[in-house]
């Protein structure tokens, strides 16, 4: 075993955490980063910044990217570290632009990659419906062939952002009377064509989420990315593992300044860290960060391992990972975020409902913002959902 | 980075897992059990295959080796509980010897422990305190060359069956360690009535003679000695549990899968789905957490904090999954002719030996003082 960066690692993340340090002002925490027009703004240009160093492509083959693609492993250091220094995660949905890579065709590529490269345009996916949501499958967005054209019809909703970017790669039905799996497409939409209506709607954690509704919208046949009918295998596939998350880096970020602030700033007249509740309390998160933390460099290690083809011999006989260890992770995720700010916000008593903004408020709102954007544990999967996967695959558990 | 084990290691694990699948059914376990004794087969086969002297110094007539490594069998050992003093002598009482720094004792106590010859253990709880060995009380008086020494110890692992009991006692010049044969005048071993039906002992020392040559250290370094020691029980037990909890899932996703109710096996049931999804997410955190910190250990570059969340972890892993093990299986498994039992007791020993997870959230709790931002 060999558990420590390498020195080139090393050398990465200083690099990234100074270019991070120099971005990001200390008192920045990101609310409203996508709505009023000045914080976006600030959210655009840390991309394109970004994207200047090309570092929005680090996976990407050296053709469409211009530099030896980066191992996971570089990766998930900088994904770790804008979470930790809460970069503004704009155009970071990198998944249309690997759909693109493995499933474009050459005219596709041509078209959006650098400037998907370079964040001049940004994409969403277009899943979620209102009958389709953990089980997207039974999607009923449609998309019918009419000439050179789709005509799509429909609804999706909960998108992220779309109010404020160009393109949707959205997942429709082009075989209607196909099985549950088969007969779905990805095709590509500029959002302003005719037809198409983008509502967007506050979300609890202080962004507009979007529903946008399809009314005979017709867009290139050329927009389709891969095969017809074939998207569940091909572009959808891409999206569920294609690049690390900042695995629990973001929560490390609050969890050490509530430490910070358990240690300087006195609530009703006393230090918390000064009450053993406290500090068992903390102890307790600070473990299951440590538990997290391991997990996450365990899980990038593998996946690199697999993709280089090389045996993970540990898997056998439990040194190493079980086939769901992605899964594990997630569920640590959706799990714990809520517990801890939950818990930090009850010893913070009235303070804790204060908000950014507020001259009374512990921590520059942060956990009142924590214990909002909790809420969105369901996003990409319930706990539930990730339990029922981890039960069938990781362990073979009959189907309901 | 890389997460392989080595291959050596590999083999080991495998060996290991094959050499007990045969010698160590749970007949033996209940058998060692019910007489009050350990496996003395079992344990002259593992000195001859020479893994009680993995993790021993050469010095120490041992193999070399790590507490990495000794975790890896303890792992094994766990999965099939065997009845075997391994941790208290190979890895707890070897520690505290080997933490000495002291060659001459090492070249004289520790032969015997790495061939199996003798059964150590190391004696550091008392009525007042536990774990912190800044508590120890037990009185060591000077004597002449040596001491004389008085008073009690408490949960002492395998002490039933030591030959040899390391102890941690404390004099006018600070925390004196010593070793003091079972049968010296004076020192009296009384078996604890545990859940685990293993050999915890109080053992009392009355006016009991230690010569200079049994003193192996003294103030920083017999500090030094018993918080290795103490680390090592952690992760030798971390080991144990993981095996144990992880044959106790096991168990619990086999029975899932066969046991039929209301027309269907209860494994397509969400509630139990959702029971055994947990069960693995804690049992693989449990896995990352303590390999890694074993490891870090072992090359030094981990101390006792991150020791601490190991076992805090694991401790809590161990406890409800073992619990949900039983309300997978529900009446079965309360029947003590049914072996998850056997894990359970046993799990909820070494939860609590070497500090429970209360204790070692507040080593991490109380270090939390201290400026976090890097």
């Amino acid at each position: 075993m060999h558990l420590d960066f390498s020195p080139a690692e090393e050398a990465w993340r200083s690099e990234v955490v100074e270019f991070l340090e120099a971005e990001i002002p200390a008192d920045y925490r990101g609310e409203t980063a996508y709505e009023d027009d000045e914080a976006y703004e600030f959210t655009r240009s840390f991309a394109r910044k970004l994207g200047g160093r090309n570092w929005l492509s680090l996976a990407w083959p050296e053709r469409y990217s211009g530099q030896q693609p980066r191992s996971k492993t570089e990766q998930a250091i900088l994904m770790a570290e804008i979470g930790y220094h809460r970069g503004p995660f704009m155009n970071f949905q990198s998944d249309p632009a690997s759909a693109l890579i493995s499933y474009g065709t050459d005219a596709q590529r041509d078209r959006w990659l650098e400037d998907l490269r370079t964040a001049e345009i940004g994409f969403c996916n277009g899943l979620t419906e209102p009958e389709a949501g953990s089980d997207l499958a039974a999607l009923s967005f449609s998309a019918v062939e009419e000439g050179d054209e789709f005509v799509l019809n429909g609804e999706k909703i909960f998108n992220t952002r779309a109010h404020r970017i160009e393109y949707m790669m959205v997942a429709a039905r082009t075989t209607p009377d196909a099985t549950k799996y088969r007969g779905i497409s990805a095709i590509v939409c500029d959002l302003e064509t005719p037809g198409i209506t983008v509502v967007p709607k506050m979300d609890l954690g202080g962004t507009n989420l979007s529903w946008i509704y399809f009314d005979n919208v017709r867009v290139p046949k050329d927009n389709l990315i891969g095969t017809k009918d074939q998207a569940w295998y091909e572009a959808l596939s891409v999206d569920l593992h294609s690049r690390p998350g900042s695995g629990p880096y973001s929560s490390q970020r609050t969890f050490d300044d509530f430490v910070q602030f358990c240690n300087q700033e006195p609530v009703g007249g006393r230090l918390l860290i000064d009450a053993e509740e406290t500090r068992l309390m903390l102890a307790e998160f600070a473990i299951e960060l440590e538990v997290q933390r391991q997990l996450y460099w365990r899980t990038i290690w593998a996946r690199e391992q697999r993709e280089s083809g090389n045996d993970v011999i540990g898997e056998k006989i439990g040194g190493g990972l079980h086939q769901s260890s992605s899964s594990v992770l997630g569920l640590w995720q959706k799990e714990w975020t809520p517990r801890f700010m939950h818990a930090a916000y009850r010893l913070l008593g009235p303070y804790g409902q204060l908000k950014y903004g507020d001259r009374w408020a512990p921590m520059l709102g942060e956990i009142e913002r924590g214990v909002r954007l909790s809420h969105s544990n369901h996003a990409h999967g319930t706990p539930e959902i990730l339990k029922n996967v981890m039960a069938h695959r990781g362990l073979d558990m009959p189907r309901s | 980075m890389d997460f392989n084990l080595s291959e050596e290691q590999v083999l080991l694990k495998q060996n290991a897992a094959r050499m007990l699948a045969d010698t160590c059914p749970t007949d033996v376990v209940r058998q060692a059990e019910d007489d009050g004794r350990y496996a003395a087969d079992l344990w002259h086969d593992l000195s001859n295959l020479g893994w009680l002297g993995l993790g021993i110094s050469q010095d120490g007539g041992g193999a070399g080796g790590t507490i990495f490594d000794q975790m890896l069998l303890a792992e094994e050992f766990g999965r099939v509980l065997a009845p075997v003093p391994f941790v208290a002598s190979n890895v707890v009482a070897a520690a505290a010897i080997e933490g000495s720094g002291n060659a001459q004792a090492i070249g004289r106590w520790l032969p015997p422990i790495a061939s199996g010859s003798r059964i150590a253990t190391l004696a550091i709880a008392e009525s007042d305190t536990l774990w912190d060995i800044d508590g120890i009380t037990l009185a060591a008086t000077s004597d002449g060359d040596g001491y004389r020494l008085d008073g009690e110890k408490l949960f002492v692992l395998d002490g039933v069956f030591a030959d040899d009991i390391v102890v941690g006692a404390r004099s006018s010049e600070g925390v004196v360690l010593a070793i003091v044969p079972a049968d010296t005048p004076g020192v009296t071993v009384e078996r604890m009535d545990t859940i685990s039906g293993d050999g915890q002992a109080s053992i009392r020392f009355e006016n009991t003679s230690v010569a200079a040559d049994q003193v192996i250290a003294i103030g920083d370094a017999a500090e030094q000695a018993l918080s290795r020691a103490v680390d090592h029980a952690c992760l030798a037990h971390c080991g144990s549990m993981l095996g144990a909890a992880q044959v106790g899932m096991d168990m619990a996703v086999e029975y899932a899968k066969d046991r039929v109710q209301f027309g269907r096996a209860i494994g397509g049931f969400q509630a139990i789905q959702h029971k055994l999804a947990t069960m693995m997410k804690e049992l693989e955190s449990a896995r990352a957490i303590i390999y890694s910190t074993a490891w870090q250990y072992s090359l030094g570059n981990a101390d006792s904090q991150a020791v601490s969340m190991a076992k805090a972890w694991m401790n809590d892993a161990s406890d409800r999954s073992m619990w949900e093990a039983h309300q997978i299986h529900a009446g079965v498994a309360y029947m003590m002719e049914f072996d998850l039992q056997l894990y359970t007791r046993r799990c909820k020993s070494w939860e609590v030996l070497f500090g429970d997870t209360r204790h070692h959230r507040t080593q991490i709790g109380d270090a939390l003082r201290a400026p976090v931002r890097p």
